[in-house]
């Protein structure tokens, strides 16, 4: 459609691209503190197409993706999984291409072929249109595939996917053009040009979100330790910190809020370190001011945490996890819309542990008798709107609907 | 191509970004990202000396005192990062003593003193857990150690009692006698200085009670020229 079929040494050209493709997929570099991945794949792809236009792009991606999907499987992956996946990498990338070309024709780019004179400036708009185009399909094709996949809602998958297009879009853009540009003018040397100083920074910012998550773990566990000033509280934090995760999850937060979710659960009460303990476990009627020293941990929590920069997502979810949609919760009084929707997680996450307690009989709090699973979930019922988010209720009731089907108690 | 491809500007363009890139992700980001680490750590411990009324900012002076040794005893940039960590860390096991033990005015009961001396074991138990902290934990269990072998909790004596831990234990000292505590008052700095000359051999290594006398006496000289 928009060129000759390769010819001569074009074949040897293809080659050196479809090695090009391959080794960029399989180094993608992760993004610090998301779950994004950048690889120099796409801007290697539109380069291609820009040189030898759409057909050999499609014969040189579609086998590029079979290799690297193959190569690249997660160890311990059964066959099937492993052909789903490769045959859905191969089948998408050939479809993404092929919609984006389309769309670049009717957005009147002209096809690429040898001797006709084509300038940058002439296409420069329609190789917008068929980045973005490749890019959506490409988004809708992996969340629908994800969503059916993994039996979660649509949005799950979708939202942080299309949150990255722009970003995207913006890189893979000119880089691709640029790619092509340089290519054009110099060869095999042109591409090593580009090629280089994405390596360097890809193995930088590997080593960069290696050590972060290392350090965030080192931080959360001795978080976690130094609350542990009674033996409750560890079997507490645990808890509350998988039941916050399993909720947020129903709810289809943002990815970012489901990457810190846990962390959240297990240093909600950060700010009760150092509180007389003399308080806390006080048995029999607080006073007025036991209860305004008790009423700062979660104002206290957010300071401590505002000081690790690691952690800095969890900061507002800490500081609202006492807060109630009535506005009659502390410190700061906040209601419905106001209170951060993770706060809220974490409120009836928190709630319903200190109701119930654990397994053992060491777990159970010394100021109240445990309440039974039915008693306890008839309060959080009882609580939706004033005491407690209804939707977050809602989505914890989900929750424990599916525990209960899968046979758990 | 040749050599014009060697001095075209999108090489030399490619290998500024390149140098760039390499000079930020390796230089710059970890240095920030060793810097917001102490910060965290030291954020946790001041939650922890929050509990001990008086002992604020007991963890970071104590660091600042033992990176100054370690610098003069010359030892390497990793030690020196390990030590002072431990002097932050180093009473976070007082989380599992209770406050009303902590801020006792009058005697402690054997009893009570018995749980006050386990924060040494409790720290190093919690650090010993955590990969990036195990090195540190001989270093928290060992800081009230005595040369002479009568401190807690090992008994342990003279070089016997990993280095981190005789540093820790002589600064430690010097600040807690400088500062106000519930079971005792303030003490001046001369009336510091002789105590530590009187315990160097006995309770201090006395080695490096001679370091750190050397440190104080470089912080004098610094304020003096400040002044």
């Amino acid at each position: 459609m928009f060129s000759n079929p390769p010819q001569g040494s074009a074949w040897l050209e293809l080659l050196g691209f479809f090695f090009l493709i391959c080794a960029s997929d399989w180094f993608p570099v992760s993004l610090p503190g998301t779950i994004t991945e950048i690889t120099m794949t796409m801007p290697a792809v539109l380069g291609l197409f820009i040189i030898h236009g759409v057909w050999a792009t499609i014969l040189v991606s579609a086998p590029a993706f079979f290799t690297s999907s193959i190569a690249t499987h997660r160890r311990g992956w059964p066959i099937r999984t492993l052909i789903s996946h490769t045959a859905f990498n191969t089948a998408s990338i050939t479809v993404c291409i092929a919609t984006g070309s389309l769309a670049y024709m009717l957005a009147g780019g002209l096809p690429f072929s040898a001797g006709m004179n084509i300038t940058y400036a002439d296409v420069i708009l329609p190789l917008m249109i068929w980045v973005f185009v490749t890019s959506s399909t490409d988004t809708i094709l992996v969340a629908t595939a994800g969503s059916l996949y993994m039996g979660e809602p649509w949005r799950m998958h979708a939202v942080p996917r299309i949150r990255w297009m722009i970003p995207n879009l913006l890189v893979t853009w000119p880089a691709g053009v640029l790619f092509a540009y340089l290519y054009d003018v110099y060869g095999i040397q042109g591409i090593i040009l580009m090629i280089v100083p994405f390596m360097v920074g890809r193995k930088a910012l590997d080593q960069y979100s290696k050590q972060m998550s290392a350090y965030r773990e080192t931080i959360t566990t001795l978080g976690v330790y130094m609350q542990h000033y009674h033996p409750y509280t560890k079997g507490h934090l645990e808890r509350v910190a998988n039941l916050a995760d399993k909720i947020a999850k129903q709810m289809g937060l943002a990815m970012r809020s489901l990457e810190f979710m846990k962390d959240a659960g297990l240093l909600h009460d950060i700010g009760k370190v150092g509180v007389d303990e003399g308080i806390l476990d006080k048995v029999g009627q607080l006073t007025d001011e036991d209860w305004a020293i008790i009423k700062q941990h979660p104002a206290r929590g957010a300071e401590i945490l505002a000081q690790m920069k690691y952690l800095e997502p969890i900061v507002p979810w800490v500081r609202g996890h006492h807060e109630r949609p009535d506005g009659k919760g502390y410190p700061d009084g906040l209601k419905d819309g106001a209170i951060p929707l993770e706060a809220a997680v974490l409120a009836v996450a928190d709630a319903f542990d200190a109701m119930t307690g654990g397994p053992d009989e060491k777990d159970r709090r010394v100021y109240r008798t445990p309440l039974t699973l039915d008693q306890a979930i008839d309060q959080l019922r009882y609580g939706a709107g004033t005491q407690f988010d209804p939707r977050v209720v809602k989505a914890f009731m989900q929750v424990m609907a599916k525990q209960e089907a899968e046979g758990g108690n | 191509m040749g050599t014009s491809f060697w001095l075209s500007p999108a090489f030399i363009l490619a290998a500024a970004v390149t140098l760039g890139a390499g000079c930020y992700s390796y230089i710059y980001l970890p240095y920030q990202m060793r810097r917001s680490y102490r910060q965290s750590l030291l954020t946790l411990a001041r939650a922890v000396e929050t509990k001990d009324v008086g002992a604020e900012g007991h963890g970071e002076r104590v660091a600042s005192y033992v990176t100054e040794m370690a610098k003069e005893m010359k030892l390497p940039a990793k030690e020196i990062r390990k030590l002072e960590y431990a002097a932050f860390l180093q009473d976070i096991g007082n989380v599992r003593v209770p406050h009303a033990i902590l801020n006792k005015r009058g005697r402690l009961t054997k009893q009570e003193f018995e749980i006050l001396k386990s924060h040494t074991v409790v720290g190093a138990e919690m650090v010993e857990q955590i990969t990036f902290l195990r090195d540190i934990a001989p270093v928290i269990r060992q800081h009230h150690e005595c040369w002479d072998g009568s401190g807690y909790p090992d008994g342990l004596k003279g070089e016997e009692i990993a280095l981190g831990a005789r540093m820790l234990a002589v600064a430690t000292a010097y600040d807690s006698m400088l500062s106000r505590r519930a079971y005792r008052g303030r003490k001046g700095e001369e009336q510091a200085i002789a105590e530590l000359r009187a315990g160097s051999g006995t309770k201090w290594d006395p080695a490096i009670v001679e370091v750190f006398l050397k440190v104080l006496k470089k912080r004098h000289k610094a304020q003096g020229r400040a002044s």
